[in-house]
């Protein structure tokens, strides 16, 4: 398969904390990339520098062969990027249908496709309720419809688990198994379940650097990922 | 059909004020009227950045008045037969005076927006006032149209052969300007526009990751917002035959603000609402006590609280 995304040695800093350090990823077309890590090694800080929120100190970003650096965050969208947030960032004054009327409209087309999102998303029974009655596990879903609104062709999974109970989490693992090989996804996520459940490939960030990349098998047996992150499964 | 019948109500009361007026024997009620409408609709204009696009400008009494002073210096040149800068010969038609009016008043707003959109918060009213206050002070020293006393001129704007000078006749024209322009706001508001400038309003973060470009759309709305408020200046410049730098001082902005709370902002017609209630209870207050401010005040602040979301949304409605 070949890169649909690349990640070439990209750093940043905060001040003297460097947050992203030397990263360097290749993210296959229909394939799903789980990035994995304990908290503050700078998961979602690299979701927004892919995504134009964050511009990195150094390195370069391409997609399909042609560098980001210079879009704007609407033109990345344009090309095929899109993402979901750990805390759902929805419209709560409009319904779920409304918020992904909202993404049809801005990529020009008609509000009649929202019913086939919501669907996808599973959501489509609460397609008419106001957003701000909708629970958190609705909300993560609605996410992800508005997301696949957009017809990404890799989409930026930023903890889609977070905060959901056993059974939601089964239904958006679920949910993501429908979406397999339709696009790529970098998956950042916690829940250990979920990114054995999904992913091709894994990788490791401590620190702000990637420790390792490989398949779930290699990197369950990777040595330095279980001291790092994973554990030994000794007390 | 309940959704309709206020509405519709008071624009049968509207379209009957000026002989109600007459009945009762105060024609200057007319007038108010007429005042109350062109309020209503720059507070309208407002609307469009603050209660749909969530923009909180302290800025656009510039606007207003940069459209009323639009009006007073072409119908001046009209008069004078002197072209503008040597250039552009004025005009008194009211048609010709409210377009360039409103292209005026359009390109400041385009050019204020540019900058002032740049910012959010605190900061974006700050720069609209500072805008607005330096427009105010560059009127006021400009002697060559009446700088702080203002520009008179002798005759309303001509439209078609219908006579101006009649108070009544002004007034339907105004209403005539005041429902056009309320369907433009319907338009914009139900229009795949609106709908995404009503997201950039409650979470702009979300409408920039599906790939809106919010600084555009705030721009434009933004705009919209201040041709609007120009289109307002321009009537009230006509009303009163008369405009001076107090029309873009930073209380017309603070006022404008207070029509769109209290009728309810991101309505249609709440602004409208707003202006008939403020200046209404200026009227009244002002006929019992030299300091009506004093009552009018708290009078507001009971107001807004027993009406939260604006008059517009009493009863749940949001017309």
């Amino acid at each position: 398969m070949s890169a649909l995304l690349v990640l070439d040695d990209l750093t940043k800093n905060f001040g003297g904390l460097r947050v992203t350090d030397h990263v360097s990823l290749d993210l296959r077309a229909g394939e799903v990339h789980a990035l994995i890590g304990p908290n503050g090694a700078g998961k979602t800080t690299l979701i927004l520098q892919v995504m134009g929120e964050l511009a990195p100190d150094s390195g370069a970003i391409f997609l399909d062969g042609a560098e980001l650096r210079s879009l704007s965050q609407a033109a990345r969208v344009k090309r095929g990027l899109a993402r979901t947030f750990q805390v759902p960032q929805v419209l709560g004054e409009y319904s779920a249908r409304e918020n992904v009327i909202a993404a049809l409209y801005a990529r020009g087309a008609s509000a009649d496709e929202a019913d086939q999102y919501l669907v996808r998303a599973a959501i489509s029974a609460r397609a008419d309720v106001r957003v701000s009655d909708l629970a958190h596990g609705e909300r993560k879903q609605l996410e992800l419809a508005i997301a696949l609104a957009t017809r990404p062709r890799m989409l930026l999974l930023d903890e889609p688990m977070a905060g959901l109970g056993p059974a939601e989490s089964e239904q958006m693992i679920s949910i993501l198994q429908g979406l397999r090989g339709e696009m790529a996804m970098l998956l950042v996520e916690h829940d250990m379940k979920a990114v054995f459940a999904l992913a091709d490939r894994i990788s490791v960030l401590v620190y702000g650097a990637i420790i390792a990349s490989g398949t779930p098998q290699e990197i369950q047996n990777d040595p330095r990922v279980r001291e790092a992150y994973l554990g030994t499964g000794e007390d | 059909m309940r959704k309709f019948l206020l509405p519709t109500l008071g624009l049968a009361l509207l379209l009957a004020w000026p002989f109600i007026a007459e009945i009762i024997g105060s024609p200057a009620l007319i007038t108010l009227f007429t005042r109350m409408m062109i309020l209503g609709l720059a507070a309208s204009a407002l609307n469009i950045a603050l209660g749909f696009g969530g923009l909180v400008s302290l800025g656009h009494a510039a606007f207003y008045g940069i459209g009323a002073y639009a009006i007073g210096i072409s119908t001046t040149h009209a008069i004078s037969g002197e072209p503008f800068l040597g250039l552009v010969s004025g005009s008194n038609l009211l048609f010709v005076n409210v377009l360039v009016a409103m292209l005026v008043s359009g390109v400041a707003a385009a050019i204020i927006g540019a900058l002032a959109l740049r910012t959010s918060g605190i900061q974006f009213i700050m720069i609209t006032l500072a805008f607005a206050q330096m427009i105010f002070f560059l009127f006021l020293a400009l002697k060559a149209y009446g700088g702080d006393d203002g520009l008179t001129f002798r005759r309303r704007n001509a439209l078609f052969d219908l006579n101006m000078r009649d108070d009544a006749t002004f007034f339907y024209v105004t209403l005539g300007f005041l429902l056009a322009w309320l369907a433009v706001c319907a338009r914009v508001l139900h229009s795949r526009f609106g709908l995404l400038l009503g997201g950039i309003r409650q979470n702009e973060r979300r409408m920039q990751a599906i790939g809106v470009d919010t600084f555009r759309m705030k721009w434009i709305a933004f705009i919209i917002s201040g041709m609007g408020a120009g289109l307002a200046g321009a009537l009230m410049a006509n009303l009163g035959r008369f405009v001076s730098p107090d029309l873009m001082h930073w209380t017309t902005s603070g006022e404008l603000l207070i029509m769109c709370v209290l009728g309810g902002s991101g309505t249609i017609i709440g602004p409208v609402l707003g202006a008939f209630a403020l200046i209404g209870l200026e009227a009244t207050l002002n006929t019992w006590t030299e300091h009506w401010q004093a009552i009018l005040g708290p009078l507001l602040v009971l107001m807004v609280l027993a009406f939260r979301g604006g008059l517009a949304r009493i009863g749940g409605r949001k017309p």
